[in-house]
């Protein structure tokens, strides 16, 4: 019987840790309740790494385990090469986030245990919603994601802005996931069940084209996926979100919560539209969308100052960009491009936090200048950060760009292509802004500068494993 | 004499979403209306859930109505702390002020 659970060890042991972190973080003394909680949650998510590493399955959607209790199409967990390789890259991120988080939120003064047991739940939550073909628990998954990042945006409770932008993000965040249920119910009444495989068995027998309820339902839980991930019409409230929400968060979000919703649409679509994803209409829909968020992404993040601000819609501009590539059903490319972005994102929210001007961490893009002027070689870091992310050649997004518009192509649109070209020239715009910023500006006055050790060792392992990725961006694909 | 069908649930609830959805849209006064139009529309799903599964004679839609119940809670819970958090910090709960 125990046999069929080897491959939820992970959760379990996730869903273990968090509740023995719990414990531990409310039974210690005040002053060690914090410490005892990180140690404990950094090597549970070390050891949930392991345990993925030892049993990843092969490639692709194909090798699907299943619990099989129920009958194949009813089961409600599976695993497969994708979920596994981005729950990885999942792990990778909550780990690379709980190191940068602990100097930060001991700097703001609010360092609670809390944090990081919303974090383990905010990461269990991902898995959850990642390594099942039944809405239902899909959608709790996304909820137990959601309301941990509800709670994490808000966490430094001094600040207004905190407040403010945890309310907003609530309040959108809730009403996409009441969409989704929506959906989610109307599916249930058509077929009586919620899972994917009898959705797609209801689709592929209807010969008259999708009745209206199985449309409303897509809409609605494609919408929904949209609001999480941020695609462009359904993007406004990102950058406001992120404006006042502390950065280990921040990185959060803008890593987490986008491998979720891109890798449940993937799945969501290989399934369900299966073949009929050929459909013409459905792939100019979905790229028009993509088209759209790399437009707002880079045009928006031109006259930005805040790097909050700047992170938030450079993340809008690669979803799109990733959305492209879940809606071409692109398992290498898409994979390759999130652990590209997650890389990224990661260090350069690693390398905002890894110093402070005047006893604070910087808040806009001319502060590099600070940096810049006393230590070269860390601005200049920075600097070709910022460039990697927009996809200048040498760096390893470039690649990743390049191989999303390659399929683009290949597939026959080459309008589409031509526009996510010209699109990504705005991006490497800003850059030149960013060295007018660090270089050029005429702050002569000293100000102090700490460093803070950690996070800069951080920033350069981070930025190392982007090097040899950029040499050669073949290890990426050869590891998924 | 009339017989009540799926199709009147599907309507009843499709209604209700309807009315949660337009009061969250028009209602820019305070927090605690716009969790009251959210609630709604969670029911508005449940009706769906409890309809579907007396239609079809299974027991799962009303198991999805229990997680469902349980995941508005929590969601009404977090939401009610954090109007108080911001009502400590900003001393209102208008939404317009917010933005």
């Amino acid at each position: 019987m125990f046999e069929q659970l080897i491959p939820l060890l992970p959760e379990i042991y996730l869903a273990g840790v968090t509740l023995f972190a719990l414990l531990v973080g409310i039974f210690s003394k005040p002053d060690q309740q914090f410490k005892n909680t990180f140690v404990i949650s950094i090597s549970g998510l070390v050891a949930v790494f392991a345990l993925f590493i030892i049993n990843v399955p092969s490639v692709g959607l194909e090798s699907v385990f299943f619990i099989k209790d129920a009958g194949e199409t009813e089961s409600l967990f599976f695993t497969s090469g994708l979920a596994s390789s981005a729950k990885l890259l999942i792990t990778l991120c909550a780990i690379v986030i709980m190191m940068i988080s602990k100097p930060y939120l001991a700097s703001r003064q609010s360092q609670k245990f809390e944090f990081n047991i919303l974090l383990l739940t905010a990461t269990l939550g991902a898995y959850v919603a990642l390594s099942t073909y039944n809405l239902i628990i899909m959608f709790i998954g996304l909820e137990l994601l959601s309301f941990s990042l509800y709670v994490l945006v808000g966490f430094v409770r001094q600040s207004q802005n905190a407040m403010k932008s945890a309310t907003k993000y609530f309040i959108v965040g809730s009403i996409a996931s009441a969409l989704m249920l929506y959906g989610i119910s109307l599916v249930y009444l058509t077929s009586g069940s919620v899972s994917y495989i009898v959705m797609a068995e209801h689709i592929a027998q209807s010969t008259a084209g999708l009745s209206f309820e199985y449309t409303l339902a897509i809409i609605l839980i494609t919408m929904a996926l949209f609001f999480k991930i941020a695609i462009a019409p359904l993007q406004f409230y990102l950058a406001d979100v992120l404006q006042g929400c502390n950065r280990p968060t921040l990185g959060y979000i803008s890593t987490v919560s986008k491998i979720v919703g891109l890798v449940v649409l993937y799945q969501f679509w290989a399934i369900i539209l299966g073949d009929k994803s050929q459909n013409q209409d459905f792939y100019h829909v979905m790229f028009i969308f993509g088209l759209l968020s790399i437009f707002v992404g880079s045009i928006y993040a031109l006259k930005e100052e805040s790097i909050n601000k700047f992170l938030a819609y450079s993340s809008i501009n690669n979803a799109g960009f990733m959305l492209v590539c879940s809606t071409m059903l692109d398992f290498n490319t898409l994979m390759f491009y999130l652990v590209n972005y997650c890389l990224v994102i990661l260090a350069l929210v690693s390398f905002i936090l890894s110093f402070k001007v005047r006893g604070e961490y910087i808040k806009k893009i001319q502060d590099l200048a600070f940096i810049a002027k006393q230590n070269h070689k860390f601005a200049l870091l920075g600097v070709l950060l910022i460039f990697t992310l927009a996809g200048v050649p040498p760096f390893v997004m470039f690649y990743a760009k390049f191989a999303v518009i390659k399929g683009l192509v290949a597939q026959g649109f080459i309008v589409y292509a031509v526009l996510a070209v010209v699109f990504s020239i705005f991006a490497v715009a800003y850059c030149l802004r960013v060295i007018k910023f660090a270089y050029l500006s005429t702050k002569q006055e000293d100000v102090s500068i700490q460093t803070i050790t950690s996070t800069k060792v951080l920033t350069y392992l981070l930025s190392l494993l982007i090097v040899i990725f950029s040499i050669s961006p073949n290890i990426i694909a050869s590891l998924f | 004499m009339l017989q009540v069908g799926l199709n009147h649930f599907l309507v009843l609830s499709l209604v209700l979403f309807v009315v949660g959805l337009v009061g969250l849209a028009f209602n820019r006064k305070n927090i605690i209306s716009v969790l009251m139009c959210l609630e709604l529309v969670l029911l508005s799903c449940n009706i769906n859930f409890v309809a579907g599964s007396a239609f079809f004679g299974n027991i799962e839609g009303q198991i999805y109505t229990f997680f469902t119940l349980s995941i508005a809670a929590a969601e009404v819970a977090i939401g009610l702390a954090l109007v108080v958090a911001l009502f400590k910090k900003t001393q209102n709960i208008d939404l317009d002020k917010i933005k």
